[in-house]
């Protein structure tokens, strides 16, 4: 069975794919920094963001459809905020529902927190699925790993991109053999056939990972991850990008913050 | 050293913790640069055996690897030397990519950056994969992620391969260039399987394994000839 992976694209040669994984990954995180910092009230600074982040995915050439898919998945944790605006404190009120002592009031200040946070998740993520889609996934770990993040992290994140579709596959396999055998679907034993089928999806990806640890361990591991050093070597382009960005985020924050009056 | 016994079992016991008998006193004896083929039904103990090669699991009475005990201390030595393919090519390959693969063995045997490059780079050679080394092992077709798998265990030369059902899943060409691939491959070689004809095209000896039991050892053609013999092994019907 074919999956999307998480780096379908990576293989597209652009600028951007060529890259030193190690100063993509530094100059994405300061992106992505300094929109977390952002203050709420200067959307004038979010469009700058905006103008950078549309400026990636453009040199990257990854499909636009493929970064807006994948960033749609944002939604839910922006219902989930949304729900709890009404509860925020303070600020001219603007709409307000129900009844004493149940009284709700949509603020003026909830208001422009929830549109601030929602353009930051947003923007965040599209850079980061930039970064992560215009990046091989081995390569990627080969950055983190050279700029110190923990091994075991490294390990998990290496795991899981190997086997998480290996998993896929097995539930699609089992969920196939269960429609096949399933002639009704009423509700109730739908859902109870589901939460057996991931419960064997749980005990069988758990005896996998004994099988892994075997056959690590006929390899010669002995609980301990020894790590090859890579040559990774820094190029002009390299440079120029870091320089790029550090200008253009520290050149944003200056005009937002100093360069206009009230400011 | 012609002449040395590369695998030495005797009387061999194993029980899982959950009390089923596996190996119920087993003797075997491979000798170095023979291939054996391992035969027998679901469930005979062939798999459990090959375990005990490395010392994954541990038994009743040690084994011998090369006249080397198989214990707590000689595991490196023991896992360096046995070569383990194990059935599923999913569960051999466990890196990202197929480099990091093949080069995990020999980093773990404490080679250098550039002696694991030239080890993967030979081991690819040898089993005819050169250019795979940035490929995920996810998006290769299982012909492929068998020829890997033994790559990954080829990086770290051992002197005995041990292979788990190496045909299963196969089509037939795959299958048949595994067989040109293992019959190029000048080391010991323990094959357990139940595809008669791959025992026939690889193995030079054959010990029929029933109920945790070697029931019968001898060349190929004498045992896979033998058709009231592997009937009573329940291997063909």
């Amino acid at each position: 069975m074919n999956h999307s992976f998480i780096d379908e694209h990576s293989n597209i040669d652009s600028p951007l794919s060529r890259l030193d994984p190690r100063v993509k990954v530094i100059g994405f995180l300061l992106l992505v920094t300094c929109i977390a910092l952002a203050g709420r009230d200067f959307f004038r600074a979010y469009l700058f963001y905006s103008i950078i982040v549309v400026l990636l995915a453009l040199v990257s050439r990854i499909p636009p459809g493929h970064i807006l898919k994948r960033s749609a998945v944002i939604a839910p944790f922006l219902i989930v905020m949304a729900a709890f605006v009404p509860f925020m404190p303070g600020g001219d009120p603007v709409l307000s529902f129900g009844f004493a002592p149940l009284e709700f009031t949509v603020s003026r200040t909830g208001l422009q927190l929830f549109s601030s946070l929602a353009i930051k998740s947003f923007l965040s993520l599209t850079a980061l699925i930039v970064l992560t889609a215009s990046t091989p996934f081995a390569r990627l770990l080969k950055a983190l790993q050279d700029l110190r993040v923990p091994l075991i992290i490294i390990m998990v994140l290496s795991f899981m991109y190997r086997y998480i579709f290996i998993i896929e596959d097995e539930f699609m396999k089992m969920k196939q053999a269960r429609d096949s055998r399933m002639t009704r679907q009423t509700g109730l034993l739908h859902f109870r056939s589901l939460a057996n089928l991931v419960g064997v999806l749980f005990i069988r990806a758990y005896e996998r990972s004994e099988s892994v640890y075997m056959a690590m361990c006929s390899r010669g591991f002995r609980g301990e991850i020894i790590v090859q050093q890579e040559h990774l070597r820094l190029q002009y382009q390299d440079l120029a990008f870091l320089a790029l960005m550090v200008l253009s985020l520290s050149g944003i924050q200056w005009f937002c913050f100093y360069g206009q009056p009230g400011g | 050293m012609a002449g040395e016994k590369a695998i030495e079992i005797r009387g061999l016991h194993f029980s899982y913790p959950d009390g089923n008998a596996a190996l119920c006193g087993v003797d075997l004896e491979v000798a170095c640069g023979e291939s054996v083929g391992l035969i027998g039904c679901n469930g005979a103990g062939k798999s459990t055996l090959l375990l005990h090669l490395n010392g994954i699991l541990r038994g009743s009475t040690p084994v011998r690897i090369l006249g080397v005990e198989v214990s707590g201390k000689t595991l490196p030595l023991i896992r360096a030397r046995v070569g383990m393919i194990f059935q599923d090519p999913d569960n051999q390959l466990f890196m990202p990519t197929v480099a990091d693969d093949v080069g995990f063995g020999p980093v773990n045997m404490g080679m250098s950056t550039e002696e694991v490059d030239r080890e993967v780079a030979r081991a690819l050679s040898q089993v005819d994969m050169l250019g795979f080394e940035q490929r995920s092992p996810h998006h290769m077709s299982i012909g492929e992620k068998k020829r890997v798998s033994i790559a990954t265990v080829l990086s770290m030369s051992p002197e005995i391969l041990a292979l788990d059902e190496p045909s299963s899943n196969l089509d037939p060409r795959h299958r048949r260039d595994l067989i040109q691939l293992l019959n190029s491959l000048k080391l010991t070689k323990i094959i357990s399987t139940h595809d008669l004809d791959f025992v026939r095209s690889t193995c030079d000896r054959v010990a029929v394994m029933d109920k945790g039991k070697i029931t019968a050892i001898g060349s190929a053609p004498e045992i896979l000839g033998d058709q009231s013999l592997l009937e009573a092994a329940g291997i063909v019907c």
